[in-house]
């Protein structure tokens, strides 16, 4: 296979996994739709408005899960090829569009004001800091970041 | 042969950059009992921050994420000021700035991770620089205007997190459901799992295409750690006798960068190797980490890893050695009788609740805690029920035993009038499942067995339903 054949089966490879990955991605969130609609459907709910089965159950997300096990696995293998081909030409791999992100226009010059050391700055900052670090200490802060972090919030990480 | 497989190697083995990142990852998460026993850690160096993004609710998480405490602290501002949160953000930002980003962040080793998938990327321009801003307006929305808000209310609000954090979602949420012994947290999900999940598969997805989309333009402890660049001990510094001003340093730059070390910059090191004169180098003061010197440079490195390796030995032998969990005690699950106890009772006249006083009618116990907004937010559902079914249905609402503010003046202020306990010890707590998440709502039956005991908020017509067929 010549250089060119192979840079073009590479960015038609590349194609294909971006491809896959949008795919799998708008399927992943088509079905968590699918899933909570269903949850919240009416037949799922009783008269005073109780849910019967929850939205989210094991036979649930399994059944989800296997009608878009063939787009995982497509993503999979199309991904297991890209780096294959990765590995064995990465020369060809970084002339993918967008790897080089060359900006039109120069960088702003080296502003002299940079090579001044914010000595003073630092440490009036770090007195600060320990300054706040040890009334934190004294008024309980501590604890509040202690009792926060060992106590699960299920609202606060999206269990609900 | 030999001589071939080194040559890959170098070409694609892990950078140095690489390494300190999963080791940074590792050590965030050095509590490994948690990923199998589907708990997170409890033990009392959680009281300190970790620089990067990585959510204490994660099972192996040994330590606070700074942009979650940030939230808590600003929430619970009315009872005490956030100094401890503002004085380890400071001291964060000071000495390491967004080096965190590039060298130490969980979140921005699986976006990175991601953006190696092979795929044609999309450039950085002018449309990705003025997004690059967004994440100062999150951080004023999310991250201090609303939880200040929603704390002048009494409602503790960690917006952030419960609406954005893709961190948390992934550690927290999917890491803690991914264990069986959470299969019974599955009935918690709904609007708010979906939700964050979908702008997780978003996020995920779109840094394959985007170099570090999470970290470029919605992360507020970027943000925060942005406003340091001009004084942060540790990065990336250019010689101004070498610079020629070519720009290849910003071309080479994933990030939204205008000038090498500006607010932007992560201090990844890349433009070091880049840099056609060497001009560019990491330091930490004048100790050069990375750039043109080897001597220092050497030995730097090797000090910084040594550094490393001993707080992870430490932080992986302490979290591992932490004493065990309470047991769950026996009688906490539906079908089994509710284990007698007494608790003091809030209000003037004091007093206290014994279950076994209470043989005889439905009882509900709700576990609460008043920095928790779902606990806060359902109480008026137990009032209403004890409004409406009076002497039939017992209700109890105890607070946890970790009290951060005045639970009398919470109260006070709120005019509830439910019975409202404390569990001092967290002795009852323990006792009904031992579980470190709150709400948690139990409901006995008239002979003191119980029916129902999870954890997560319900609705009024939820209580209803359980209780109609048990009187």
């Amino acid at each position: 296979m010549n250089k060119s054949t192979r840079k073009n089966s590479v960015f038609i490879l590349s194609c294909l996994l971006s491809g896959a990955t949008l795919l799998l991605a708008c399927l992943l969130i088509r079905h968590c739709v699918q899933i909570y609609r269903a949850g919240v459907a009416p037949e799922n709910l009783t008269e005073a408005g109780v849910r019967i089965m929850d939205i989210y159950s094991p036979a649930v997300i399994a059944r989800h899960a296997r009608q878009i096990a063939w787009a995982f696995w497509l993503w999979l293998a199309l991904l297991a090829a890209a780096a294959l081909a990765c590995l064995c030409h990465p020369q060809d791999v970084r002339t993918l569009p967008g790897m080089k992100s060359a900006p039109k226009r120069l960088p702003e010059p080296f502003a002299a004001k940079d090579a001044r050391s914010p000595r003073l700055t630092r440490c009036l900052l770090l007195a600060a800091a320990i300054t706040l670090i040890a009334l934190g200490v004294l008024n309980g802060g501590m604890r509040d970041v202690l009792v926060k972090a060992i106590n699960i919030c299920t609202e606060c990480i999206g269990l609900g | 042969m030999g001589k071939r497989l080194s040559a890959w190697w170098a070409a694609h083995g892990p950078t140095k950059r690489r390494l300190i990142q999963v080791y940074a990852a590792l050590l965030y998460n050095a509590h490994a009992k948690g990923f199998i026993q589907g708990d997170i850690y409890t033990g009392p160096i959680k009281n300190l921050c970790v620089p990067g993004l990585n959510c204490y609710s994660c099972p192996g998480a040994i330590g606070a994420c700074p942009l979650g405490a940030l939230q808590n602290a600003l929430a619970a501002t009315r009872s005490r000021a956030p100094w401890y949160v503002l004085g380890i953000l400071l001291l964060f930002g000071l000495t390491l700035g967004r080096t965190i980003c590039g060298w130490l962040c969980p979140m921005g080793l699986i976006q990175e991770l991601l953006h190696k998938i092979p795929t044609p990327k999309l450039k950085k321009s002018r449309i990705t620089r003025a997004l690059s801003y967004l994440k100062y307006g999150v951080l004023i929305v999310f991250a201090l205007a609303l939880p200040l808000i929603y704390a002048a209310r009494r409602v503790p609000l960690p917006a952030f997190c419960k609406y954005i954090c893709p961190a948390g979602t992934l550690e927290g949420a999917v890491g803690l459901l991914a264990n069986p012994a959470n299969a019974d947290k599955l009935s918690m999900l709904g609007v708010l799992f979906t939700r964050k999940l979908v702008i997780l598969i978003v996020i995920l997805a779109a840094c394959v295409f985007i170099y570090r989309a999470f970290c470029r333009f919605l992360c507020p402890l970027g943000a925060i750690y942005g406003l340091f660049a001009r004084v942060a001990l540790i990065g990336v510094r250019v010689d101004a006798g070498k610079c020629t001003g070519c720009g290849r340093c910003v071309a080479r730059c994933g990030m939204d960068i205008r000038s090498v070390g500006d607010h932007e910059c992560i201090h990844c090191g890349a433009c070091a190797a880049e840099c056609p004169t060497q001009a560019i180098s990491l330091k930490c003061g004048k100790i050069t980490l990375l750039g043109a010197e080897t001597g220092k440079k050497k030995l730097a490195r090797t000090l910084i890893a040594a550094l490393l390796a001993v707080i992870l030995l430490v932080g992986l032998g302490y979290a591992v050695n932490r004493p065990a969990a309470q047991p769950i005690a026996e009688g906490a699950e539906a079908g089994m009788r509710c284990p007698d106890f007494t608790v003091p009772l809030y209000g003037e006249q004091g007093g206290s609740f014994a279950l076994s006083a209470h043989r005889g009618q439905v009882t509900v116990i709700n576990f609460w805690a008043t920095w928790c907004a779902p606990c806060v937010a359902e109480l008026p559902h137990f009032e209403r029920l004890q409004r409406e079914y009076g002497d039939r249905v017992s209700v109890v609402a105890i607070h946890s035993n970790l009290v951060t503010e005045d639970v009398q003046a919470f109260l006070d202020a709120h005019g509830w009038q439910l019975p409202f306990a404390q569990d001092p010890d967290g002795g009852v707590i323990a006792a009904l499942g031992g579980s470190t998440m709150l709400p948690m709502t139990v409901i006995l039956d008239a002979q003191g067995v119980i029916v129902y005991n999870k954890v997560g908020s319900v609705t009024y017509e939820q209580l209803e339903s359980l209780i109609a067929p048990l009187l």
